[in-house]
């Protein structure tokens, strides 16, 4: 599959409902009143979250910083 | 004069904050299910994004008020601004009318790092209020809970949808650059 800038994308798999469903997941936890596993899985979703954005930036725009 | 309680101010805010960004999100979703305006990947980062600043509010809300989550919203906001900046860009070097339709004059992800920005402000401005730590937390935890349990309750609804227009959107494949249709469905 091509990605938007015209390459090949590097995987197939979809990681954005997953980290849909990761954040539910730490949403539920803070709910039922498990404060670290729900800060714990935030923070595993954050990471999840830079790696699929960089996934989506790695050609370089041509701009005059 | 009666003193203004800082812990139940700073709680309001964070209410308030929290208010607005359920806001952003639903209509992100009305703009999708009403004008079939299918989020782009850059896009749900975004609302991801929204949803992280959600949910440190959130814990505020339900644990009381303490850095850590502020450190939570202020996070998740600056993601949210850097998605946004990058989509700005890329809209800025490639001639063309942008993705998707305007709102109120700007483009979505324009307005999303508009949000994000004041969020921060936002944000910082409540880390000025040193007071707001004096209440304990377990005193805090049991004040006005049900405003906590029920903007949770939105927020979960709202990340339900998600999840289910995601899957519809790009099944368990990588979600298409220019989304036209879903692809899940018949």
């Amino acid at each position: 599959m091509m990605n938007e800038f015209g390459r090949e994308s590097k995987g197939t798999q979809s990681m954005m409902a997953l980290l849909f469903i990761l954040l539910l997941a730490a949403l539920i936890f803070a709910y039922r009143g498990d404060r670290t596993k729900a800060i714990f899985t935030f923070y595993l979703t954050y990471i999840l979250q830079i790696i699929w954005f960089l996934h989506h930036v790695t050609s370089s725009l041509n701009l005059q910083l | 004069m009666k003193q203004i309680n800082p812990t139940l101010f700073a709680r309001l805010l964070n209410g308030i904050e929290l208010f607005v960004i359920l806001l952003v999100l639903l209509i992100a979703l009305i703009l999708q299910f009403v004008l079939n305006e299918l989020p782009c990947p850059l896009c749900l980062l975004q609302r991801l994004g929204f949803f992280g600043i959600a949910f440190g509010i959130l814990m505020n809300l339900w644990y009381g008020l303490r850095s850590s989550h502020y450190a939570i919203i202020l996070f998740s906001a600056l993601y949210t601004s850097f998605v946004a900046l990058r989509q700005v860009a890329l809209h800025v070097v490639t001639p063309g009318p942008g993705y998707g339709a305007p709102f109120l004059g700007f483009h979505l992800y324009t307005w999303c790092f508009i949000v994000a920005m004041c969020i921060i402000i936002a944000t910082a401005f409540l880390l000025t209020l040193d007071k707001q730590y004096q209440q304990s937390v377990w005193e805090q935890r049991k004040q006005f809970r049900w405003i906590g349990n029920f903007l949770g309750g939105v927020l979960a609804i709202l990340l339900i949808v998600n999840i289910i227009s995601v899957i519809l959107e790009c099944g368990f494949h990588q979600c298409p650059d220019n989304p036209t249709q879903y692809t899940e469905l018949p």
